[in-house]
């Protein structure tokens, strides 16, 4: 039985090898796989988020590789941990680009690490896939932004907010660029959209005492509070808001479904949620989406949009090395990514021809009584991009 | 300047109830630094880190297993204190009477004990109901009657720790050994085993802490950090190994946090308070209420 087996074995490796030989001309290069980067952080204070980015990235190469590969070559990853560091980050990339000679990487997390790899790929002339939302004003040719910016986002989210949940808003942040970013954006948009700021507070990053900022919004009597605070300050706002008993529904570009497990229903029911991607999203793409995740991910996590831009960002490389003549050629990679289109559970999205940054939708859910996140609002087509 | 006044006698008052709660939570955190301090002469890094412990064990006790948070909190005191006596027993107890070592390893032990926990629980962070919902409210001054709990428990927990040091034997030789080791030792106190036991007692102390800081704050392998600056700053202004130290200097660090939060933002508010700090330490360098050491 087994003798049969091993015959059987042999006899398809035998024809799967003179196939290879028949397609290409050189046949070792045609069945040698290619090298990508996978750069994020599983330890460290940015893990939380960038654990979610590596999920969606591995699900997606998984996937990649499941189907056939890129061309019936198969993806090989080389996986680098620089532990939330920026310095580290930027050492890694260097090693995966001139060491591991990787055709792309995908990966980092905060502004911070993407500037700290940003000249390294730029003067290697290599490529980066950025799969974090941020807070746009950046541009280069060796970085694709995946994630979605003010323009697709924030804009949006204030002027729906405006017409919809209040005029008087409350910004809150931890203190670091993006959210700072966020808001005086947030500003220029209450102004031209007729709203107003009754107050705008920042606490120390990771802060979780929010006594006094507490008794400044009860001060103030927003209609709303409009927050950019993120890991551990974002999970005790939101409780300790509703231990207060304020009412004014808080509107977050950071919370996700998983933070609001942590959060608990009765704190974070009817707050509003903008980004490109819920987990509640209907498409058929997605519903098998969130079938693999659940199955693939068993760590009491939930399908987020940082998962999806991790996924995202790994479905659009494997589309551009497709389309690329020499996939191994990495200027040609970042060629085709022009324009190039792909069917995600967020929808069909594409790159932007001039900016390198994505055509993505715009969602806003309101989380209900079940502690699930409904999606009320939808763009209609995806929204391009202006950093 | 980034002032703004606060604008009635109401919001002050809030204020000053806010900064009550965040005092007993700093106090609950801090106690248990300053009893292994004061008695071991020992630094332990790690402290933070057995609050998330004591954070941890809330979470798989109320939202795993089901039980009530009552049952938590001692859970919460009993494990944070057998993985003090584990870290008292195979580490501390080798590195006896080298500071910079014993340091090293304890900042060791933080970093082993915040990863394990990203490998069990996840580095997302988990939610622990709160146990008792609701307010009380007087005009604009809102208080949870969460907070008020935390309050009284903690005061609770000061007094009962100052009646365990005062009142009994093992009290007694506790006192004894911080005062002069060598001569308790002379006298026939085992030392070895007061030191595990006091190092189990602080540890479980942080975890109590943990447990009651998890309904109102973010529970997380990496959630440490800030509680163990906050215990240092208090235990160093206080005085190490005076309880009635840190009982001021955790009213302190609250109190101004909170008021100097309240009148301008909360950045700004963090530097004062390690402004103060610095300025204390500079004048009194063995803290406010620094007891005499022989």
């Amino acid at each position: 039985m087994k003798k049969r087996l091993c015959i059987l074995l042999t006899c398809t490796m035998l024809l799967f090898g003179l196939m290879a030989g028949c397609g290409g001309r050189q046949d070792t290069a045609a069945s040698k796989p290619i090298k990508i980067g996978v750069l994020y952080s599983l330890s460290g204070v940015t893990s939380v988020s960038e654990k979610q980015l590596y999920d969606g990235t591995k699900l997606a190469i998984e996937e990649i590789n499941r189907n056939g590969g890129i061309n019936g070559r198969k993806i090989e990853t080389v996986f680098a941990d620089y532990a939330s560091d920026p310095a580290r980050a930027a050492d890694k990339a260097r090693k995966l680009v001139l060491d591991d000679k990787v055709t792309a990487i995908i990966g980092t997390c905060s502004s911070s690490a993407r500037k700290a790899v940003k000249p390294v790929v730029e003067r290697y002339r290599s490529l980066l896939i950025y799969p974090q939302s941020y807070e746009g004003q950046e541009q280069s040719k060796n970085i694709v932004y995946v994630g979605c910016i003010p323009n697709q986002q924030a804009e949006i989210f204030v002027n729906w907010l405006l017409k919809n949940a209040g005029k008087k808003f409350f910004l809150i942040g931890c203190d670091f660029v993006y959210p700072k970013v966020e808001n005086k954006l947030a500003k220029t948009y209450l102004q031209k959209g007729g709203g107003s700021v009754v107050g705008e507070e920042y606490v120390p990053y990771g802060s979780t005492d929010f006594s006094s900022v507490l008794n400044k919004i009860k001060t103030s009597d927003p209609d709303l509070i409009y927050s950019e605070l993120t890991g551990d300050s974002n999970v005790a706002f939101y409780k300790q808001y509703s231990a207060y008993g304020l009412k004014a529904p808080i509107a977050s570009l950071t919370t996700n479904e998983t933070v609001l497990k942590s959060i608990g229903i009765s704190a974070a029911k009817n707050s509003y949620i903008c980004v490109d991607y819920f987990k509640n999203v209907k498409n058929p793409v997605n519903r098998k989406f969130v079938e693999t995740y659940a199955q693939k991910i068993r760590d009491g996590t939930e399908p987020t949009y940082a998962v999806m831009g991790g996924y995202n960002g790994a479905l659009f490389l494997a589309g551009a090395l497709k389309k690329a003549k020499n996939p191994e050629d990495t200027q040609q990679v970042i060629a085709a990514f022009r324009g190039l289109k792909i069917d995600s559970p967020s929808g069909t999205i594409s790159i932007d021809g001039g900016n390198n940054h994505t055509n993505l939708y715009c969602r806003i859910g309101k989380v209900d009584e079940k502690g699930e996140i409904n999606v009320i609002y939808e763009s209609k087509n995806p929204i391009a991009p202006k950093p | 300047m980034p002032f703004n006044e606060v604008n009635s006698m109401d919001s002050f008052l809030a204020l000053l109830l806010n900064g009550l709660n965040s005092s007993a939570l700093i106090l609950l955190a801090a106690l248990g630094m300053v009893i292994i301090c004061g008695l071991m002469n020992v630094i332990n890094l790690a402290h933070g880190e057995l609050i998330m412990v004591g954070a941890y064990t809330a979470f798989s006790v109320t939202q795993v297993a089901g039980l009530s948070f009552a049952v938590a909190v001692p859970a919460a005191f009993v494990v944070s204190a057998a993985v003090g006596a584990a870290m008292e027993l195979l580490v501390i107890r080798k590195l006896t009477g080298r500071p910079a070592e014993t340091m090293l390893a304890t900042f060791g032990i933080s970093v082993v004990l915040q990863q394990v926990t990203n490998l069990i629980f996840g580095a997302q962070s988990q939610y622990v109901a709160i146990p008792i919902e609701g307010n009380l409210s007087a005009g604009r001054v809102v208080i949870p009657y969460y907070n008020i709990f935390t309050i009284l428990f903690a005061a609770a927990v000061s007094a009962g720790t100052v009646l365990l040091l005062k009142k009994t034997r093992f009290g007694k030789r506790v006192r004894a050994i911080t005062q002069n080791r060598t001569m308790a030792e002379c006298l026939g106190i085992n030392s070895a085993r007061i030191d595990t036991l006091t190092f189990a007692f602080g540890c479980g102390l942080a975890g109590m802490a943990g447990a009651l800081a998890a309904p109102v704050k973010s529970v997380s392998p990496f959630m440490g950090g800030p509680y163990l600056v906050s215990s240092f700053m208090t235990s160093v202004v206080g005085g190490i190994a005076s309880f009635f130290g840190t009982a001021v200097g955790s009213l302190l660090v609250g109190e101004s946090t909170a008021l100097l939060g309240g009148v301008s933002n909360d950045v700004f508010a963090s530097i004062l308070v390690f402004l103060l700090i610095i300025a204390v330490i500079r004048f009194k360098p063995e803290g406010l209420f620094a007891k005499e050491r022989r």
